[in-house]
């Protein structure tokens, strides 16, 4: 038995599928690939598969982790790559294979990158809008949890949250790139943080991109 | 993706369905086909996805180089509400094409009840509804499924309809309509043509007078158009086309697994089946090609469920070497087999637990009907030994629940026959509480689920009247009488959708008129019970000057012209009427295997069926 750390990026129709459905591609084509996967013992065994906190649907990643369990050691990583990578819907890519460095529940935070192209064709106008947005003291937003087994609405205040926000332009598009928290214990996803600054602004952007980039353990070390 | 589109899909649930991409979709460059089709489900993407004919056909056209196919679904309201809005209008699942841009459009008619459906679709991607107001050879609509099997209801919006198996017809078609197009040939002159392949109605190059009373006097060919139309039938099922691939959804769907046929038609003839008289004459795949295929299925979907199906699996001449050949190559990849029409009591203890046959969720089992004399009536060959063996069997093997089908309203039907429904249950409730080795401590469930019945076109009850609704719910509430205090659960089916199916299931091209008024009303995705309204339907009627019990509970005379008598999808008429006769005296006729009974089928196969083979399949096996 030896666990594998798959590195993939789920991008354009891809973004759509939500996390149930993500584990259920995965796992037929884990079947497709005929990587021996290791199974759970008991009445209903189930293939051992272990997914980063899920990604808000709508957003894109270059940075999605899954840990699966081999049975038998003798495939290499080269080749559980391979042979996913020859497997999978057209809009998710394998990136790499090889044993996990850190624990999935290390993960603390994100570096998204969002980009909006704005309804009136001036990108610059409202990068300055959304460096204005950064500058107010608070950006309070609802945030729904959980409490027991209730959902709730709570406020937030986004300012605590963002780090090393940078404003810029690229063509038609107003760009920017932010860190957020993404443990499994509290996350702030990139909609949130975008619907913020869209709503600060009065902007309705003709079309948005939001891109997982990568992801942090503590002290702004890389997750591999 | 249109910027539209990206704008709306984080608005809608299920965003899933809206965007393809999905595992083994084909991708092609349109602008190197010479052909485009849409093919459009009438329904959600979930249903639709789940329905094997669209997954056979949209690989089979994408096998040509020259073509491109194309998917199409129903977009559930909220997608619609928001599509209008931004005023993005229906597309296809792979390239995000409007329909306007397909040279043909092709919808598989699977319910009546999605009829208003196909308006709806046609509509939100800006297509006129009726074939008369479409003037190019562009956007041809066509139609294929069961529902063509009559079709006059629908005629007024369909260029042309495909009857029987589509596999050799389809390809015909757009072989014929490429030469057309190039040719820069009128819609006119390609119908023509059309009429003329095998299968194909026009139904334009009929006309349909009537008599006084509202039945038809005459259906009458235009020009030199065919006078009957018969159906195409695949000869082989060995060699005709079947995919290696499935499309394979992020989203969950209804039956998400892999499908093998088996084979097509049916020995048994049970009279109140269409399907059973609709896909005859027999044809069966050879044990080793459905290994094959299954295997190959398997592969490339990742799929770790494979369901074997056909009409009645049982029936299939070497089903038990092919359920020990699947066992072993299954068992070893962890992939469960499914049989749906499955009869357990033909089995070997041994493989109803090999193949664990009785699935988790209990067994089921369809006696449609409560009293010996009404399945004779009917025609199904079981006997309540036959019913009483089976539930045995589950009980040894720990099942504490059992689901039973019956039908309602059946011709010749008396409320003794009713009532001998619960009598069936009741034996089998004294079944599972003598047997000694009974699951301790679990009480049994005994679900009855009773469903109203439609007469259909191409069956022995073509001409007997739907009993009334008012009937229909004295039967039902007598059957709840009578399961208090029982252990029986009875579930009877509610809607009143199954008075609307049975009229246009052996409509005429009156009802044109109706549907497309109760479309303008709003009514479509009628096959919901939250979408649909009966009120709406009955106004439609009623301005039309329409009655639907002129369809549906009307009995006709032997002599009448039915609407679809130009259409020969099989049976004949004579059988037909042999069998509804033989069912007033409650006869049965034996399975077709046992003895041919000359349907009528074998016909339109060059004399030739399935059924009576002399070689057992099984031994070519092994
Ligand atoms: S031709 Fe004979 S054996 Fe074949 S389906 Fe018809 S009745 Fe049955």
């Amino acid at each position: 038995m030896r666990d594998v750390r798959i590195r993939f990026a789920k991008t354009g129709k891809a973004k759509y599928i939500s996390h149930l459905d993500l584990t259920r591609c995965f796992a037929r084509a884990i079947f497709r690939a005929q990587i021996p996967l290791w199974f759970t013992e008991g009445f209903n065994p189930r293939p051992y598969m272990n997914f980063t906190s899920p990604l808000t649907l709508g957003a894109e990643s270059r940075a999605e982790a899954l840990d699966i369990r081999l049975e038998d050691e003798s495939m290499t990583d080269e080749e559980v790559a391979a042979r996913l990578g020859a497997v999978m819907p057209p809009d998710i890519h394998i990136l790499s294979a090889a044993p996990p460095v850190y624990k999935m529940n290390q993960i603390e935070e994100s570096r998204y990158r969002v980009e909006v192209e704005p309804s009136n064709g001036d990108p610059e106008a409202l990068a300055e809008a959304f460096r204005q947005v950064s500058e107010q003291e608070h950006l309070i937003v609802e945030k729904s949890g959980k409490r027991g087994k209730r959902k709730v609405m709570k406020q937030i205040d986004l300012k605590e949250y963002i780090k090393d926000l940078s404003v810029s332009t690229e063509g038609e598009r107003t760009v920017m790139e932010v860190t957020l928290p993404s443990s499994s214990q509290f996350g702030v996803n990139p909609r949130l943080f975008l619907d913020k600054f869209l709503s600060e602004t009065g902007e309705e952007p003709v079309r948005i991109r939001m891109m997982r980039e990568a992801m942090y353990i503590a002290d702004g070390i890389l997750f591999e | 993706m249109d910027a539209r589109l990206e704008k709306i899909l984080p608005l809608v649930q299920k965003p899933g369905r809206y965007i393809g991409g999905e595992l083994n979709s084909v991708e092609k460059d349109p602008s190197t086909v010479d052909l485009r089709f849409a093919f459009c489900f009438p329904d959600t993407y979930e249903i639709g996805m789940s329905h094997l004919g669209i997954k056979i056909l949209y690989y089979l056209i994408n096998e040509r180089e020259d073509a491109y196919c194309e998917r199409v679904f129903a977009p559930w309201l909220d997608m619609e509400e928001q599509m209008r809005k931004v005023g993005l209008p229906l597309f296809s699942l792979e390239t995000g094409t409007p329909l306007t841009e397909f040279d043909l459009i092709g919808f598989t008619l699977q319910y009546e009840m999605s009829f208003t459906t196909c308006l709806y679709m046609l509509e939100l991607g800006g297509i006129p509804l009726l074939s008369k107001d479409r003037h190019d050879l562009k956007n041809l609509v066509v139609g294929g499924g069961p529902c063509a099997c009559n079709p006059e209801p629908i005629a007024d919006f369909f260029d042309l309809f495909m009857l029987g198996d589509g596999e050799e017809v389809m390809m015909d078609l757009l072989d014929l309509y490429k030469e057309y197009k190039e040719r820069g040939a009128s819609k006119e002159e390609f119908l023509k043509a059309a009429s003329h392949i095998g299968g194909i109605y026009v139904p334009s190059l009929y006309d349909v007078s009537y008599h006084e009373d509202g039945t038809v006097e005459a259906v009458s060919p235009v020009g030199d158009a065919p006078a009957v139309v018969r159906k195409r039938v695949v000869a082989d099922l060995d060699s005709v086309y079947y995919p290696d691939k499935f499309l394979v959804p992020y989203i969950d769907i209804v039956h998400d697994r892999a499908v093998e046929e088996i084979y097509r038609g049916c020995i048994r003839g049970c009279r109140f089946c269409q399907a059973g008289f609709l896909y005859r004459p027999i044809r069966e795949k050879s044990v080793s090609t459905i290994n094959a295929q299954a295997k190959r299925l398997c592969e490339s979907t990742g799929y770790d469920e494979i369901s074997v199906i056909s009409l009645s699996t049982s029936d299939y001449s070497g089903i038990q070497p092919l359920l020990s050949d699947m066992a072993d190559w299954t068992a070893e990849k962890k992939i469960n087999i499914s049989l749906p029409s499955l009869r357990i009591d033909t089995f070997s203890d041994e493989l109803v637990e090999k193949l664990n046959l009785i699935r988790r969720s209990g067994l089921t089992f369809a006696p449609e009907a409560g009293s010996q004399r009404m399945r004779d009536v009917i025609n199904k060959n079981i006997t309540e030994e036959d019913i009483m063996k089976s539930v045995r069997i589950a009980f040894a093997n720990n099942y504490a629940t059992v689901k039973l089908y019956f039908m309602l309203g059946l011709p010749y039907e008396t409320m003794e026959d009713v009532e001998a429904i619960i009598a069936l249950g009741r034996q089998i409730v004294d079944a599972y509480y003598q047997n000694p080795d009974r699951p301790k401590g679990r009480n049994l469930t005994v679900n009855i689920s009773a469903s109203p019945f439609v007469p259909k076109p191409f069956t022995p009850f073509q001409w007997e009247p739907q009993d009334t609704k008012a009937s229909i719910e004295e039967k039902q509430e007598r059957l709840h009488e009578l399961a208090t205090k029982t252990r029986l659960h009875v579930s009877s089916h509610k809607s009143d959708t199954i008075f609307l199916e049975a009229a246009f299931a052996r409509g005429d091209r009156r009802l044109g008129k109706v549907i497309l008024k109760a479309f303008e009303k709003g009514c479509y995705f009628d096959s919901w019970d939250n979408c649909f309204d009966i009120d709406k339907w009955m106004e439609a009627f009623e301005e039309c000057g329409l009655d639907p019990a002129f369809y549906s509970n009307r009995r006709r005379s032997y002599e009448e012209v039915l609407p679809w008598d130009h259409l020969d999808n099989g049976p004949s008429k004579e059988f037909l009427i042999r069998e509804n006769e033989k069912a007033k005296q409650a006869a049965v006729t034996p399975n077709c295997r046992e003895q041919c009974s000359n349907c009528g089928a074998q016909r339109l196969n060059d004399g030739k069926c399935d059924a009576l083979l002399k070689i057992d399949r099984g031994r070519e096996a092994v």
